[in-house]
């Protein structure tokens, strides 16, 4: 579905990913692992198009995801949720999730996929007028997800979902990420959190500055030693 | 007593103006953490072309406000498209920002005195009676500036809050990236933004001009008001600038009973002064768009 080839993206003159190559297919829960400042927030911004790479295709099926203007790439299905949830702290939870349909051919039916958004996270409606920046650490991490689902992605990627939130609440997002991909949504997962990641997902990538150094299916990476050491701590 | 109920209510109807200016100055702050120092000229521009419409070719005044307020809008686009649009994306916006605005303002005045010469215009008023309230004689000039900051806050008020185009900019605003990853284009956003603070600048200048004369130099006065009232009520608060520019306009009402109206600005930049000591932020200033 989304086929990285080889591409290396730079802030400034400063190399931040080199070669790096990565397939995920259609259905799958796919896992980015590594330590902090290997690339993967960087990978993932440079598949929604706020980077873009120095050299290398990012291809979307066939098309050409890295030619795409980046507020566009939302239009393809692809729906980011960064990295620290980034709300817009001024505007209230409704509002936060109605700019998930701002694409024009989603804002028709933006009433619709809201009561589908309160479906999952019923206490979101309990807070739509609440202002983003007032929310629990867990709360902004569902009207984040929340906002993602406004547009009926095909393609969900997420940075760091569990970041900074307590063990029950990271259980119920994962849990919830197992059920969307169910229900056909592909998942790109970049977490720390490696044994959690690795549970839910189909296969797995490793990274450490700026490359890939471990790829195979989530089993197998769970057995691997390297991994065991590197991120269990076993 | 009279007369201070009067230079309230006269502080009051100046001080909407002055809110409208200032709301625009806000707006661009808001979403491009810029000042703009050409917002007074704007402002001029305004002035100028309602004269031309208004004044020489004899159109009625709210088709030449209409007009005029549409030439300048594409023109703050054009300008925003060709001059800041490209600092934006270089290192050094904090400082080049203010250099290019200073730059685009000299430009501007003397572009309008080469071609429209240093004469002061006059602008007739667009209501010629007198209304009374309470006793007290207003002219119906004064409640129509009045009645039109009002009305021009609240459409910009309900633009933001409930227009898409408006929770995009204040999304854009609150955080650039998440906005572009929903499909937001920044980009227009921010010229869309430019234009619109150029439509509330104008639509001052429609209102003032026949108080007030047009001259090259009608913005610059206006700037620094504008300025200070943006300081006082808070960077990037709307609130802060309605509720700024309103107080500001008041204060200098009742100055002038006190002293004469020559010392308008040192009331202004004595409060300016006040704020920035008690309160860094402004009275409204942590809040964004």
């Amino acid at each position: 579905m989304i086929n990285i080839r080889d591409i290396n993206v730079y802030y400034g003159d400063v190399q931040v990913i080199h070669n790096l190559s990565m397939k995920i297919e259609e259905g799958k829960t796919v896992a980015l692992l590594g330590s902090n400042g290997a690339g993967k927030t960087t990978t993932l911004k440079t598949i929604s198009g706020l980077l873009s790479p120095k050299s290398g295709e990012i291809f979307y099926g066939d098309k050409r995801l890295d030619k795409i203007p980046p507020n566009m790439i939302i239009s393809h299905g692809i729906s980011h949720v960064p990295e620290g949830r980034r709300l817009f702290p001024q505007m209230t939870v409704e509002e936060n999730l109605l700019m998930g349909a701002f694409e024009k051919s989603l804002w028709g039916k933006r009433k619709e996929k809201l009561e589908y958004v309160y479906g999952i996270f019923p206490r979101l409606k309990e807070r739509r007028l609440q202002h983003g920046g007032t929310l629990s650490g867990g709360e902004q991490q569902m009207v984040a997800i929340g906002r993602a689902l406004m547009s009926t992605p095909k393609i969900l990627m997420l940075d760091e979902p569990s970041l900074g939130l307590a063990p029950k609440i990271v259980e119920s997002i994962f849990e919830l990420l197992q059920n969307l991909n169910k229900e056909g949504i592909t998942i790109l997962l970049v977490e720390q959190n490696v044994n959690v990641a690795l549970e839910i997902s189909d296969s797995a990538y490793v990274m450490e500055t700026g490359k890939i150094v471990l790829e195979g299916n989530a089993e197998d990476l769970m057995d691997n030693v390297y991994v065991k050491q590197a991120y269990l701590g076993l | 007593m009279e007369l201070l109920i009067q230079q309230i209510l006269n502080g009051i109807i100046v001080g909407s103006m002055y809110a409208l200016i200032a709301s625009g100055l806000s707006l661009i702050w808001g979403t491009m953490k810029m000042l703009n120092l050409a917002h007074g000229e704007f402002y001029m521009l305004g002035g100028f072309f309602m004269f031309f419409l208004n004044v020489s070719a004899g159109i009625n005044p709210f088709v030449s406000g209409i007009i005029s307020i549409a030439i300048v809008f594409i023109a703050a686009v054009i300008v925003q498209r060709v001059v800041i649009h490209y600092l934006m994306e270089k290192p050094g916006w904090t400082e080049s920002h203010l250099i290019a605005t200073f730059g685009i303002s000299v430009l501007l005045q003397n572009l309008a005195l080469n071609i429209w010469g240093e004469r002061f215009k006059n602008i007739p008023y667009y209501v010629d009676a007198n209304i009374y309230i309470f006793g007290i004689g207003l002219s119906a000039q004064r409640i129509l500036i009045f009645m039109v900051a009002v009305l021009v806050i609240v459409l910009f008020w309900g633009f933001l809050k409930y227009s898409r185009f408006g929770q995009a900019l204040r999304a854009t605003s609150q955080d650039r990236d998440s906005a572009t990853l929903y499909g937001i284009n920044t980009k227009l956003i921010y010229m869309i933004a430019f234009g619109v603070s150029a439509i509330l600048a104008t639509v001052a200048a429609i209102m003032l001009a026949p108080i007030y004369s047009v001259n090259p130099w009608m913005g610059s006065d206006l700037l620094l008001k504008a300025l200070a009232v943006v300081i006082i009520g808070g960077l990037g608060s709307l609130v802060g600038a309605i509720v700024g520019g309103i107080g500001l306009g008041i204060l200098e009402g009742l100055g002038i009973i006190v002293f004469s109206s020559e010392w308008q600005n040192v009331i202004a930049f004595s409060l300016l002064i006040l704020v920035l000591w008690i309160r860094p932020s402004g009275l409204f200033g942590t809040k964004e768009w």
